[in-house]
């Protein structure tokens, strides 16, 4: 067994294991961006409680100190083009999500603004606490999935360098 | 000279049903518009200060007004909630829409009103220079005194206070003092992006949307206001906090709903403030069509 044969094997050992642990990582991306949102949408319901804020002004405020801007910056701007809040939402581009949660926020937007204030941040904390049912729902998915991706990477790895040898 | 703002009939113009906006713009009116009322089920109404008019345009629906009543709370009821309960929504330029709807109660008082159904947009005017001639009434040695502006509902009260403020602000018929206005329904000086829409002279504080009897105090104690001007006064809070920026040495110029001297004593809590002797001049204001008539109260 030549040094070039062993070294390729190892390598290639190295590469799927490496892509599985990547792999696996990436998943925590959409877990992180469920949190963001869940804060989000936490503070959205202590901005109509406290301040009573119109939902442009809400959004306003989201997009400047809020954890998902991009999607507030873009539901502000289509509002400043005339489009109503449960459109302009619709249409702004969303941190990577589940589509329950999708479901969740777009729901969640079509109503906001039509009731009182208790109302309304019943409302939003409801949604949060689905949002967070969700999220411990996908962790638990994810970490069987990513486990699943760390052991088929290995394994993969494995049978390459078997193979190569 | 009346400012009758093309601004403010514009702005009204864009929150109507698009077939009443048309047709309103459509319709000639001989005399100033005050109103624009809309009911469920009904015609349109258009009062003007010398009678109304129905609007041939169909009944206002209910579709209507819920997209209005969207539209006057910014697509956000929750914001507006507070004037809700109070019966009206104060839009730019000072524009008060009073609205009827169906009140949910909690321990006696209102805590929410649904079902809103009818609208009725009261168009702000100014006039300027219709309290020029009654400074002398309300001035003692170029001074302010405490007032009062009596008349019934749609007397002109609002209006001859808001060229009060202006007047006083600015010196005219007085010597200029800080004026601290104290506007809960934010139609006396209409404030839009922190400007007021009317001229309320170079010396006027405005505090809106607020309690007046708290914002009385609030101007009493951070703004040292020579004379607090406030709209519609008449609850015992109202009292308390008007005698007490009386003993702080602020003069207070107020309106009240009443048409006549012995209705002023009749009713309860207004009746309260004047027997405390604060006010030193009462002003019943009287209207013939667009004539103001002025006539001092003896009590």
């Amino acid at each position: 067994m030549s040094a070039a044969r062993l070294t390729a094997a190892a390598a290639a050992f190295a590469v799927c294991a490496v892509f599985g642990a990547v792999r696996s990582a990436r998943q925590n991306v959409l877990l992180e961006s469920m949190d963001d949102l869940i804060t989000d949408v936490r503070y959205a319901a202590s901005i109509i409680e406290l301040e009573h804020l119109p939902v442009g002004e809400m959004a306003k405020r989201l997009a400047f100190s809020g954890k998902c801007r991009t999607l507030w910056k873009e539901t502000t701007e289509s509002m400043r083009r005339g489009s109503t809040f449960e459109k302009a939402f619709e249409s702004a581009s969303k941190p990577p999500l589940c589509p329950e949660a999708v479901r969740v926020t777009e729901k969640l937007a079509s109503f906001l603004g039509s009731g009182d204030v208790k109302t309304e941040v019943t409302r939003l904390l409801s949604a949060a606490e689905r949002l967070s049912e969700i999220r411990a729902i996908k962790e638990t998915e994810l970490a069987q999935k990513a486990k699943l991706v760390r052991v088929l990477s290995v394994m993969l790895g494995t049978a390459f360098a078997l193979l190569i040898i | 000279m009346e400012k009758y703002s093309e601004k403010t009939l514009n702005t009204i113009i864009s929150y109507l049903p698009k077939r009443i906006a048309s047709a309103f713009e459509n319709a000639v009116f001989a005399h100033p518009v005050e109103e624009i009322r809309l009911r469920c089920a009904r015609q349109p109404q258009i009062v003007t200060s010398c009678g109304d008019m129905l609007l041939e345009c169909g009944a206002f629906t209910r579709e209507e007004a819920g997209e209005l009543l969207a539209k006057l709370c910014r697509r956000s009821v929750y914001s507006r909630e507070e004037e809700l309960k109070r019966g009206f929504v104060t839009i730019e330029g000072g524009v008060r829409v009073g609205v009827c709807g169906r009140p949910v109660m909690e321990d006696g008082s209102i805590v929410r009103l649904t079902d809103i159904t009818c609208f009725n947009f009261r168009i702000a005017r100014e006039v300027i220079g219709c309290a020029e001639s009654i400074m002398p009434q309300i001035t003692e040695h170029g001074k302010p005194v405490s007032s009062l502006i009596v008349s019934p509902p749609g007397g002109g009260k609002t209006t001859l206070l808001r060229d009060m403020i202006r007047c006083l602000s600015s010196g005219i018929g007085c010597m200029p003092v800080k004026v601290g206005l104290a506007d809960e329904r934010g139609e006396l000086a209409g404030v839009v992006d922190g400007a007021p829409s009317f001229d309320t002279g170079p010396r006027t504080d405005v505090m809106e949307f607020a309690p007046k009897a708290e914002v009385i105090n609030m101007f009493v104690r951070t703004m040292s206001p020579d004379v607090i001007v406030t709209d519609e006064i008449g609850g015992a809070d109202d009292a308390e906090a008007i005698a007490d920026a009386a003993r702080c040495g602020a003069a207070v110029i107020a309106s009240a709903h009443a048409s006549s001297a012995r209705e002023l004593n009749e009713r309860s809590g207004l009746a309260e403030i004047v027997s405390t002797g604060v006010f030193r001049r009462i002003l019943l204001l009287r209207r013939t069509g667009s004539m103001l008539h002025i006539c001092p109260v003896k009590l």
